[in-house]
Protein backbone atom coordinates (compact mmCIF):
# COMPACT_ATOMS: atom_id res chain seq x y z
CA UNK A 1 0.00 0.00 0.00
CA UNK A 2 1.47 3.37 -0.98
CA UNK A 3 1.12 6.52 1.10
CA UNK A 4 -1.65 8.01 -1.04
CA UNK A 5 -3.98 5.02 -0.71
CA UNK A 6 -3.15 4.80 2.98
CA UNK A 7 -4.14 8.45 3.45
CA UNK A 8 -7.41 7.85 1.56
CA UNK A 9 -8.25 4.98 3.87
CA UNK A 10 -7.32 7.11 6.84
CA UNK A 11 -9.53 9.96 5.63
CA UNK A 12 -12.58 7.72 5.23
CA UNK A 13 -11.79 6.17 8.56
CA UNK A 14 -11.54 9.60 10.20
CA UNK A 15 -14.90 10.70 8.76
CA UNK A 16 -16.48 7.52 9.99
CA UNK A 17 -15.06 8.00 13.46
CA UNK A 18 -16.01 11.68 13.58
CA UNK A 19 -19.60 10.80 12.71
CA UNK A 20 -19.61 8.33 15.55
CA UNK A 21 -18.15 10.71 18.10
CA UNK A 22 -20.79 13.34 17.29
CA UNK A 23 -23.34 11.05 18.91
CA UNK A 24 -23.17 9.85 22.48
CA UNK A 25 -20.23 7.67 21.85
CA UNK A 26 -19.41 4.35 23.39
CA UNK A 27 -15.81 5.32 23.77
CA UNK A 28 -13.28 3.13 25.52
CA UNK A 29 -9.63 3.40 26.40
CA UNK A 30 -7.57 0.24 26.28
CA UNK A 31 -4.11 -1.06 27.00
CA UNK A 32 -2.35 -4.37 27.24
CA UNK A 33 0.50 -6.67 26.38
CA UNK A 34 1.64 -7.97 23.01
CA UNK A 35 3.44 -11.23 22.37
CA UNK A 36 4.90 -10.79 18.91
CA UNK A 37 6.90 -12.67 16.37
CA UNK A 38 7.18 -12.79 12.61
CA UNK A 39 6.33 -15.50 10.14
CA UNK A 40 9.27 -16.04 7.81
CA UNK A 41 8.90 -18.02 4.60
CA UNK A 42 12.59 -18.78 4.11
CA UNK A 43 14.94 -16.20 5.48
CA UNK A 44 15.23 -15.91 9.23
CA UNK A 45 17.04 -18.16 11.64
CA UNK A 46 17.07 -18.42 15.43
CA UNK A 47 14.06 -16.17 15.76
CA UNK A 48 11.93 -15.83 18.89
CA UNK A 49 9.02 -13.81 20.13
CA UNK A 50 9.24 -10.58 22.10
CA UNK A 51 6.99 -9.07 24.73
CA UNK A 52 5.68 -5.61 23.92
CA UNK A 53 2.67 -3.40 24.64
CA UNK A 54 -0.19 -1.46 23.13
CA UNK A 55 -2.53 1.32 24.22
CA UNK A 56 -5.13 3.53 22.62
CA UNK A 57 -8.84 4.10 22.39
CA UNK A 58 -11.80 2.71 20.49
CA UNK A 59 -15.29 3.72 19.44
CA UNK A 60 -18.13 1.23 19.13
CA UNK A 61 -21.40 1.80 17.28
CA UNK A 62 -24.39 -0.28 16.22
CA UNK A 63 -25.25 0.04 12.54
CA UNK A 64 -28.03 -2.57 12.06
CA UNK A 65 -31.54 -1.91 13.26
CA UNK A 66 -33.09 -4.62 15.45
CA UNK A 67 -29.78 -6.43 15.67
CA UNK A 68 -27.95 -5.03 18.65
CA UNK A 69 -25.70 -8.10 18.85
CA UNK A 70 -23.78 -6.74 15.92
CA UNK A 71 -21.59 -3.65 16.20
CA UNK A 72 -18.57 -2.00 14.63
CA UNK A 73 -15.43 -0.95 16.46
CA UNK A 74 -12.89 1.61 15.25
CA UNK A 75 -9.70 1.88 17.23
CA UNK A 76 -6.61 4.08 17.31
CA UNK A 77 -3.81 2.10 18.89
CA UNK A 78 -0.14 2.65 19.47
CA UNK A 79 1.25 -0.86 19.26
CA UNK A 80 4.72 -2.30 19.38
CA UNK A 81 5.52 -5.41 17.35
CA UNK A 82 8.69 -7.21 16.36
CA UNK A 83 10.88 -10.21 17.04
CA UNK A 84 14.29 -11.21 18.27
CA UNK A 85 17.12 -13.34 16.93
CA UNK A 86 19.30 -15.22 19.37
CA UNK A 87 22.86 -16.03 18.40
CA UNK A 88 25.87 -15.48 20.67
CA UNK A 89 24.23 -12.07 21.19
CA UNK A 90 20.51 -11.30 21.24
CA UNK A 91 19.24 -8.93 18.56
CA UNK A 92 15.89 -7.22 19.15
CA UNK A 93 13.83 -5.74 16.34
CA UNK A 94 11.05 -3.51 17.67
CA UNK A 95 8.64 -1.63 15.43
CA UNK A 96 6.27 0.98 16.84
CA UNK A 97 3.11 1.31 14.78
CA UNK A 98 0.07 3.55 14.86
CA UNK A 99 -2.64 1.01 14.08
CA UNK A 100 -6.23 1.50 12.96
CA UNK A 101 -8.21 -1.71 13.47
CA UNK A 102 -11.70 -1.83 11.97
CA UNK A 103 -13.58 -4.68 13.61
CA UNK A 104 -16.97 -6.30 13.37
CA UNK A 105 -18.12 -7.23 16.84
CA UNK A 106 -20.68 -9.98 17.46
CA UNK A 107 -22.07 -10.69 20.92
CA UNK A 108 -23.91 -14.04 21.03
CA UNK A 109 -24.34 -13.63 24.78
CA UNK A 110 -24.10 -10.36 26.73
CA UNK A 111 -20.84 -11.15 28.48
CA UNK A 112 -18.96 -12.51 25.47
CA UNK A 113 -18.06 -10.96 22.11
CA UNK A 114 -16.25 -12.16 19.04
CA UNK A 115 -14.38 -9.81 16.75
CA UNK A 116 -12.97 -9.98 13.28
CA UNK A 117 -11.65 -7.41 10.88
CA UNK A 118 -8.64 -5.68 9.44
CA UNK A 119 -5.88 -3.52 10.82
CA UNK A 120 -4.00 -0.85 8.91
CA UNK A 121 -0.78 0.40 10.45
CA UNK A 122 1.86 2.96 9.78
CA UNK A 123 5.35 2.70 11.22
CA UNK A 124 6.19 5.51 13.64
CA UNK A 125 9.60 4.48 14.91
CA UNK A 126 11.88 1.52 15.49
CA UNK A 127 15.02 0.60 17.40
CA UNK A 128 16.79 -0.14 14.10
CA UNK A 129 19.26 2.67 13.56
CA UNK A 130 20.38 1.99 10.00
CA UNK A 131 19.04 0.39 6.85
CA UNK A 132 15.36 1.17 7.29
CA UNK A 133 14.84 1.38 3.51
CA UNK A 134 14.66 -2.41 3.56
CA UNK A 135 11.52 -2.37 5.69
CA UNK A 136 7.99 -1.46 4.63
CA UNK A 137 6.56 1.45 6.56
CA UNK A 138 2.95 0.33 6.13
CA UNK A 139 1.39 -2.84 7.37
CA UNK A 140 -2.02 -4.39 6.98
CA UNK A 141 -3.32 -7.39 8.82
CA UNK A 142 -6.25 -9.63 9.63
CA UNK A 143 -7.60 -9.54 13.18
CA UNK A 144 -9.57 -12.13 15.12
CA UNK A 145 -10.40 -11.74 18.77
CA UNK A 146 -12.61 -12.46 21.72
CA UNK A 147 -13.60 -10.26 24.63
CA UNK A 148 -15.33 -10.94 27.92
CA UNK A 149 -17.65 -8.77 30.02
CA UNK A 150 -18.16 -6.41 27.12
CA UNK A 151 -21.48 -5.37 28.64
CA UNK A 152 -19.70 -3.91 31.66
CA UNK A 153 -17.56 -0.85 32.20
CA UNK A 154 -14.39 -2.96 32.41
CA UNK A 155 -13.81 -5.73 29.93
CA UNK A 156 -10.89 -7.91 28.92
CA UNK A 157 -9.95 -8.92 25.42
CA UNK A 158 -7.51 -11.02 23.49
CA UNK A 159 -6.82 -10.96 19.79
CA UNK A 160 -4.51 -12.28 17.14
CA UNK A 161 -3.23 -10.09 14.33
CA UNK A 162 -1.65 -11.63 11.27
CA UNK A 163 0.24 -9.27 8.96
CA UNK A 164 -0.71 -9.53 5.31
CA UNK A 165 1.93 -7.15 4.00
CA UNK A 166 5.52 -8.39 4.00
CA UNK A 167 7.70 -6.23 6.23
CA UNK A 168 10.95 -6.81 4.42
CA UNK A 169 12.12 -6.23 0.83
CA UNK A 170 15.37 -8.08 0.65
CA UNK A 171 17.97 -8.91 -1.99
CA UNK A 172 18.79 -12.57 -1.56
CA UNK A 173 22.51 -13.39 -1.67
CA UNK A 174 23.71 -16.99 -1.57
CA UNK A 175 26.76 -18.22 0.34
CA UNK A 176 29.07 -17.74 -2.65
CA UNK A 177 27.89 -14.19 -3.16
CA UNK A 178 25.51 -14.61 -6.10
CA UNK A 179 22.46 -12.34 -6.16
CA UNK A 180 19.08 -13.99 -6.60
CA UNK A 181 16.76 -11.01 -6.99
CA UNK A 182 14.48 -9.28 -4.55
CA UNK A 183 12.19 -11.18 -2.28
CA UNK A 184 9.54 -10.10 0.18
CA UNK A 185 9.32 -11.81 3.52
CA UNK A 186 8.43 -11.46 7.22
CA UNK A 187 4.83 -11.08 8.33
CA UNK A 188 3.97 -9.66 11.74
CA UNK A 189 2.16 -12.12 14.00
CA UNK A 190 0.92 -10.72 17.27
CA UNK A 191 -1.14 -12.05 20.16
CA UNK A 192 -2.54 -9.29 22.36
CA UNK A 193 -4.14 -9.33 25.79
CA UNK A 194 -5.67 -6.22 27.22
CA UNK A 195 -8.15 -4.39 29.40
CA UNK A 196 -10.74 -1.99 28.07
CA UNK A 197 -12.45 0.73 30.11
CA UNK A 198 -15.54 2.41 28.72
CA UNK A 199 -15.55 6.16 29.26
CA UNK A 200 -19.08 6.50 27.94
CA UNK A 201 -21.32 3.51 28.04
CA UNK A 202 -24.19 4.53 25.81
CA UNK A 203 -24.81 2.63 22.61
CA UNK A 204 -24.38 4.63 19.45
CA UNK A 205 -27.26 3.81 17.14
CA UNK A 206 -26.55 4.72 13.52
CA UNK A 207 -30.18 4.21 12.48
CA UNK A 208 -33.53 5.70 13.56
CA UNK B 1 45.61 35.43 19.82
CA UNK B 2 41.90 35.32 19.20
CA UNK B 3 42.43 34.66 15.51
CA UNK B 4 44.70 31.69 16.18
CA UNK B 5 42.12 30.30 18.63
CA UNK B 6 39.47 30.36 15.88
CA UNK B 7 41.85 28.80 13.36
CA UNK B 8 42.77 26.04 15.83
CA UNK B 9 39.10 25.39 16.60
CA UNK B 10 38.27 25.11 12.92
CA UNK B 11 41.23 22.77 12.35
CA UNK B 12 40.26 20.52 15.27
CA UNK B 13 36.66 20.47 14.07
CA UNK B 14 37.73 19.62 10.54
CA UNK B 15 39.98 16.78 11.76
CA UNK B 16 37.16 15.43 13.96
CA UNK B 17 34.67 15.55 11.08
CA UNK B 18 37.17 13.82 8.77
CA UNK B 19 37.79 11.04 11.30
CA UNK B 20 34.09 10.49 11.96
CA UNK B 21 33.28 10.62 8.25
CA UNK B 22 35.75 7.82 7.48
CA UNK B 23 34.72 5.49 10.32
CA UNK B 24 32.91 2.36 9.22
CA UNK B 25 29.12 2.26 9.42
CA UNK B 26 27.91 -1.23 10.29
CA UNK B 27 24.37 -1.62 8.96
CA UNK B 28 23.20 -5.03 10.23
CA UNK B 29 21.83 -7.42 7.67
CA UNK B 30 18.07 -7.72 8.36
CA UNK B 31 18.20 -11.49 7.92
CA UNK B 32 21.38 -12.17 9.88
CA UNK B 33 22.35 -9.13 11.98
CA UNK B 34 25.79 -10.59 12.70
CA UNK B 35 26.79 -9.69 9.15
CA UNK B 36 26.77 -6.23 7.58
CA UNK B 37 24.02 -5.69 5.06
CA UNK B 38 25.19 -5.59 1.45
CA UNK B 39 25.40 -1.90 0.54
CA UNK B 40 27.00 0.24 -2.15
CA UNK B 41 27.43 3.39 -0.06
CA UNK B 42 31.09 3.22 0.91
CA UNK B 43 30.29 2.24 4.51
CA UNK B 44 33.87 0.96 5.05
CA UNK B 45 32.75 -2.42 6.36
CA UNK B 46 32.97 -6.06 5.35
CA UNK B 47 31.84 -9.31 6.90
CA UNK B 48 31.61 -13.03 6.30
CA UNK B 49 31.16 -16.36 8.02
CA UNK B 50 34.40 -18.25 8.66
CA UNK B 51 32.96 -21.72 9.18
CA UNK B 52 30.45 -20.86 11.94
CA UNK B 53 32.33 -17.80 13.26
CA UNK B 54 32.01 -14.21 12.12
CA UNK B 55 34.81 -12.33 10.41
CA UNK B 56 34.18 -8.60 10.57
CA UNK B 57 35.98 -5.55 9.24
CA UNK B 58 34.86 -2.11 10.36
CA UNK B 59 37.26 0.73 9.59
CA UNK B 60 37.94 2.63 12.81
CA UNK B 61 40.34 5.25 14.07
CA UNK B 62 42.98 3.64 16.27
CA UNK B 63 46.06 4.78 18.17
CA UNK B 64 48.27 4.80 15.07
CA UNK B 65 45.69 5.76 12.49
CA UNK B 66 42.92 3.85 10.79
CA UNK B 67 42.63 0.14 11.34
CA UNK B 68 40.78 -2.42 9.23
CA UNK B 69 41.35 -0.52 6.03
CA UNK B 70 41.31 -2.24 2.64
CA UNK B 71 44.42 -2.42 0.46
CA UNK B 72 44.65 -2.76 -3.29
CA UNK B 73 48.05 -3.75 -4.72
CA UNK B 74 48.75 -3.74 -8.47
CA UNK B 75 51.62 -5.19 -10.49
CA UNK B 76 50.95 -3.83 -13.98
CA UNK B 77 53.78 -5.71 -15.70
CA UNK B 78 52.50 -9.04 -14.47
CA UNK B 79 48.85 -7.98 -14.81
CA UNK B 80 48.18 -9.14 -11.29
CA UNK B 81 46.30 -7.68 -8.37
CA UNK B 82 46.11 -8.41 -4.63
CA UNK B 83 43.11 -7.16 -2.68
CA UNK B 84 43.31 -7.34 1.10
CA UNK B 85 40.50 -6.81 3.62
CA UNK B 86 41.67 -6.58 7.26
CA UNK B 87 39.47 -7.43 10.20
CA UNK B 88 38.93 -9.76 13.14
CA UNK B 89 37.46 -13.18 13.74
CA UNK B 90 36.43 -13.21 17.37
CA UNK B 91 39.43 -11.80 19.23
CA UNK B 92 41.92 -12.81 16.55
CA UNK B 93 43.13 -10.49 13.84
CA UNK B 94 42.40 -11.97 10.45
CA UNK B 95 42.47 -10.79 6.88
CA UNK B 96 41.23 -12.00 3.56
CA UNK B 97 43.31 -11.76 0.42
CA UNK B 98 42.38 -12.23 -3.20
CA UNK B 99 45.23 -12.82 -5.66
CA UNK B 100 43.91 -12.18 -9.14
CA UNK B 101 45.39 -12.12 -12.62
CA UNK B 102 44.52 -10.79 -16.08
CA UNK B 103 42.11 -8.08 -14.97
CA UNK B 104 43.84 -5.35 -17.02
CA UNK B 105 44.29 -2.98 -14.07
CA UNK B 106 47.38 -0.78 -14.39
CA UNK B 107 46.32 2.28 -12.42
CA UNK B 108 43.62 3.62 -10.10
CA UNK B 109 41.71 5.08 -13.06
CA UNK B 110 41.22 1.53 -14.43
CA UNK B 111 39.18 0.37 -11.43
CA UNK B 112 35.79 0.90 -13.16
CA UNK B 113 36.82 -1.98 -15.46
CA UNK B 114 36.14 -4.28 -12.51
CA UNK B 115 32.50 -3.25 -12.17
CA UNK B 116 30.29 -6.31 -12.48
CA UNK B 117 33.27 -8.68 -12.81
CA UNK B 118 32.67 -12.09 -11.27
CA UNK B 119 36.01 -13.88 -10.85
CA UNK B 120 36.16 -17.59 -10.30
CA UNK B 121 38.76 -18.39 -7.66
CA UNK B 122 40.21 -21.55 -9.10
CA UNK B 123 43.06 -21.98 -6.64
CA UNK B 124 45.62 -21.56 -9.43
CA UNK B 125 45.50 -18.26 -11.32
CA UNK B 126 42.97 -16.63 -9.03
CA UNK B 127 42.97 -17.51 -5.35
CA UNK B 128 41.41 -16.50 -2.06
CA UNK B 129 43.29 -16.71 1.23
CA UNK B 130 42.15 -16.51 4.83
CA UNK B 131 45.03 -15.48 7.10
CA UNK B 132 44.61 -15.56 10.88
CA UNK B 133 47.12 -14.00 13.29
CA UNK B 134 49.58 -13.32 10.40
CA UNK B 135 50.24 -17.06 10.01
CA UNK B 136 52.41 -17.40 6.86
CA UNK B 137 51.38 -21.05 6.47
CA UNK B 138 47.91 -19.84 5.50
CA UNK B 139 49.27 -18.91 2.05
CA UNK B 140 49.75 -22.63 1.38
CA UNK B 141 45.99 -23.21 1.45
CA UNK B 142 44.48 -21.81 -1.70
CA UNK B 143 40.83 -20.91 -1.55
CA UNK B 144 38.47 -21.97 -4.31
CA UNK B 145 35.24 -20.06 -4.84
CA UNK B 146 34.22 -16.67 -6.16
CA UNK B 147 34.83 -12.92 -5.86
CA UNK B 148 32.13 -10.68 -7.30
CA UNK B 149 32.97 -6.98 -7.59
CA UNK B 150 29.44 -5.82 -8.15
CA UNK B 151 29.89 -2.09 -8.13
CA UNK B 152 32.63 0.50 -8.44
CA UNK B 153 31.84 4.21 -8.45
CA UNK B 154 34.86 6.43 -8.99
CA UNK B 155 34.68 10.16 -8.26
CA UNK B 156 35.23 12.88 -10.86
CA UNK B 157 38.69 13.75 -9.62
CA UNK B 158 39.67 10.05 -9.87
CA UNK B 159 40.99 9.97 -6.30
CA UNK B 160 38.37 7.87 -4.52
CA UNK B 161 36.21 4.90 -5.46
CA UNK B 162 33.37 3.14 -3.69
CA UNK B 163 34.13 -0.54 -4.02
CA UNK B 164 31.39 -3.08 -3.22
CA UNK B 165 30.84 -6.75 -3.76
CA UNK B 166 30.54 -10.27 -2.39
CA UNK B 167 32.69 -13.35 -2.01
CA UNK B 168 32.78 -16.93 -0.87
CA UNK B 169 35.50 -19.59 -1.00
CA UNK B 170 36.82 -22.68 0.74
CA UNK B 171 40.48 -23.31 1.61
CA UNK B 172 41.60 -26.79 2.61
CA UNK B 173 44.81 -27.47 4.53
CA UNK B 174 47.24 -30.36 4.05
CA UNK B 175 45.35 -32.71 6.40
CA UNK B 176 41.98 -32.00 4.86
CA UNK B 177 40.58 -29.43 7.28
CA UNK B 178 38.46 -26.90 5.44
CA UNK B 179 37.97 -23.23 6.18
CA UNK B 180 34.77 -22.11 4.54
CA UNK B 181 34.32 -18.39 3.94
CA UNK B 182 30.67 -17.77 3.10
CA UNK B 183 28.11 -14.97 2.70
CA UNK B 184 31.00 -12.50 2.35
CA UNK B 185 30.24 -8.89 1.48
CA UNK B 186 32.25 -5.67 1.42
CA UNK B 187 31.62 -1.97 0.88
CA UNK B 188 34.71 0.26 1.14
CA UNK B 189 35.91 3.68 0.06
CA UNK B 190 39.22 3.17 -1.70
CA UNK B 191 41.41 6.27 -1.70
CA UNK B 192 44.12 6.47 -4.31
CA UNK B 193 46.70 7.92 -1.91
CA UNK B 194 46.00 5.62 1.04
CA UNK B 195 44.65 2.30 -0.18
CA UNK B 196 45.97 1.86 -3.70
CA UNK B 197 49.57 0.71 -4.21
CA UNK B 198 51.21 0.41 -7.60
CA UNK B 199 54.38 -1.66 -7.76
Amino acid sequence: MNIRSFLKVLFVYGLFTLAATKSNAQVAIQAGANFCNVKSDVLLGNQNSIEAYHFGFGIQYFPVKNFSKLSLINEFIFTQKGYQQNFSNDYFFRFNYLAFPILVNYSPVPFLSLQGGVELSTLLSTNIKQGMKTYNHFDSGLVAGISAFDNRRFSIYSRVTYGLSPMLNYVLIDEMGNFHGKMKDLHNVCFSLGIKFKLLNEKIILHK
Amino acid sequence: MRKSFYINSILIGWIAVTIIACDGVFVPDPVDPRLPKYTESGNNVAGAFVNDKIWESVQTWGLYGYINTPSFYVWPEEDSVVIRFSGDTGNKSAWLEFHLKNLGITDFEDLPLLKGVKTELDGAENTGYYIEECDPDSYKYKGIGQLYIKNIQINDSLTMAIFSGTFGFTATDSVGNSTKISYGRFDYRLKKDYHFFKN
